[in-house]
């Protein structure tokens, strides 16, 4: 039985609870697009020796694929962990190498992410995992800063209008004299990547960077209703990485009676027994408080850290996306709004603004209600 | 320890390496540039005096030979010079590519080969 939950454990291994979990979903994630299927023989590869492996056909595709599910196994067991995503890594990465028609940057980036989170510290910080993205959205900003149709909006204007046929483009761009809502979103694009790319290398700033990340891709998404292969999943999963983790056990104190469903949940989701509820808080206007770095974290900010600390919660989102996307696969419409709405309540949830509005809304309601 | 910085390190520096480099060709692989370009193509070719409309080479090239390509087409280009300089060397080919970068004109991009016949 212990054995059977050791794909739900993330304590206790040679990686930092949330780069295991980040492995495990990205792991997932691929499995789940059909990454196995397209683990192939060498086909018109970047490397033209890895052609010699078509000399016995087959050997190469059933050699990454016993590999990766080895790999995949010990990941999900816990066992080897670093090894078994580096090992993972450099199957991902291989697979991109051996065929030029299979590249897709979606499939590289996590590729990317489990190399190198195979090569991460237990006891420091992912800083090479923090630099990939940086590297990512530099060279994103600067091929675009370089590119005279970014700046003129031609890819913009063919893009979105003659490409994907998008609304708000057809709407919003009539209102504005030639091109210029398309230089307008170009140049929003371009500015947000490279600020992003910038703010990401320094520590005091990371938080915006990680806020500028989830909120400009998840307004990309809105706009124009790609996901860019699976590159949006892909990098939610890879700031799972970016949290502070806690090092020890969170006690987290509760006035007796409240908060009876949630607690009851987050016992449910925090696989690791990492969070630990304690009776007895005696304050007035808290409902439920823990300590962090000797401050007091109270109400929905508590409330917030303990679902960012449950590694169930993201797998809840894992498996609600998946679900949801079986029944909702006739139509996109459907889809896209349920994807839409559930992302940006979670976005405005999650905003550091929005604790005050409902630690207002909630607990003062509740009070006044008594 | 170490190893595991420098092979870190040496990962990034790799990418950034890429990056630049992807400043001296118009192939964009391996360099971070995803739906940057917008280009509207089709491919139809004669091979060994067959003619293959872009479905067929489709199933050839084993990509997508007409439609919308949101990276670099000089990354179609490369595909296809790369597989008939090697698997397809012993085939006479002629390729054509009607493409239009990001709206523009459109152009005609082309190749050829005679294939090197096996006895």
């Amino acid at each position: 039985m212990t054995f059977l939950r050791r794909p739900f454990k993330f304590e206790g291994t040679a990686m930092q609870p949330n780069i295991l979990l980040m492995c495990k979903l990205l792991t997932l994630m691929l499995i789940y697009q059909g990454f196995f299927d397209k683990l192939i023989d060498p086909f018109i590869p970047f490397i033209p020796w890895l052609d010699v492996f078509n000399t016995v056909p087959g050997v190469f595709k059933v050699s990454v694929r016993v590999l990766f599910i080895s790999a995949t196994v010990a990941l999900f067991f816990n066992y080897w962990v670093r090894t078994a995503s580096f090992v993972l890594g450099c199957i991902v990465i291989l697979s991109q190498v051996a065929s030029i028609p299979n590249y897709y940057n979606h499939v590289f980036v996590c590729g990317c992410a489990l190399f190198l989170a195979g090569l991460t510290h237990r006891t420091q910080p992912p800083y090479f995992l923090i630099l990939q993205l940086a590297v990512i959205y530099f060279g994103a900003s600067l091929n675009k800063i370089l590119d005279p149709d970014w700046w003129s909006g031609a890819f913009m204007h063919n893009w979105l209008l003659n490409a994907r046929g998008n609304v708000f483009y057809t709407v919003m761009s009539p209102f504005f004299p030639d091109k210029v809502f398309a230089k307008f979103l170009s140049v929003m694009a371009i500015g947000t990547e490279l600020l992003i790319a910038i703010l990401l290398l320094f520590k005091r700033y990371r938080t915006f960077a990680v806020w500028f990340i989830i909120v400009f891709h998840t307004l990309l998404f809105t706009i124009t209703t790609i996901r860019f292969g699976h590159f949006l999943e892909s990098l939610a999963i890879i700031l799972i990485g970016f949290l502070n983790w806690p090092k020890e056990d969170l006690v987290v104190s509760y006035k007796t009676g409240s908060l009876v469903r949630f607690r009851k949940v987050i016992k449910f989701l925090n696989f690791d027994g990492q969070i630990i509820f304690k009776e007895g808080l005696n304050e007035e206007k808290t409902m439920i408080a823990y300590t962090k770095n000797d401050t007091e974290v109270l109400n929905f900010n508590a409330i917030k850290d303990i679902l960012l600390y449950s590694p169930g919660f993201y797998l809840f989102l894992f498996f609600f996306d998946v679900i949801i996307r079986y029944l909702f696969d006739f139509n996109w419409k459907y889809l896209f709004t349920i994807n839409t709405v559930s992302v940006w309540i979670l976005i405005l949830f999650f905003l550091p603004f929005s604790t005050n509005i409902l630690n207002a809304l909630i607990f003062k309601t509740k009070k006044a209600s008594r | 320890m170490k190893l595991r910085f420098l092979l870190s390190l040496l990962f990034i520096i790799t990418q950034v390496g890429l990056i630049s480099y992807a400043r001296f060709t118009p192939v964009r692989f391996f360099c971070w540039a995803p739906y940057d370009i917008h280009n509207s193509f089709e491919a139809t070719a004669t091979i060994n005096n067959t003619f293959y409309d872009s479905k067929q080479l489709e199933e050839r090239y084993n990509y997508k030979m007409k439609g919308w390509e949101q990276r670099s087409i000089y990354n179609v280009f490369l595909l296809i010079e790369r597989y008939e300089s090697t698997y397809g060397r012993h085939d006479d080919v002629d390729v054509k590519v009607v493409y239009s970068i990001n709206g523009h004109p459109e152009d005609v991009w082309q190749y050829q080969h005679v294939g090197k016949k096996t006895e």
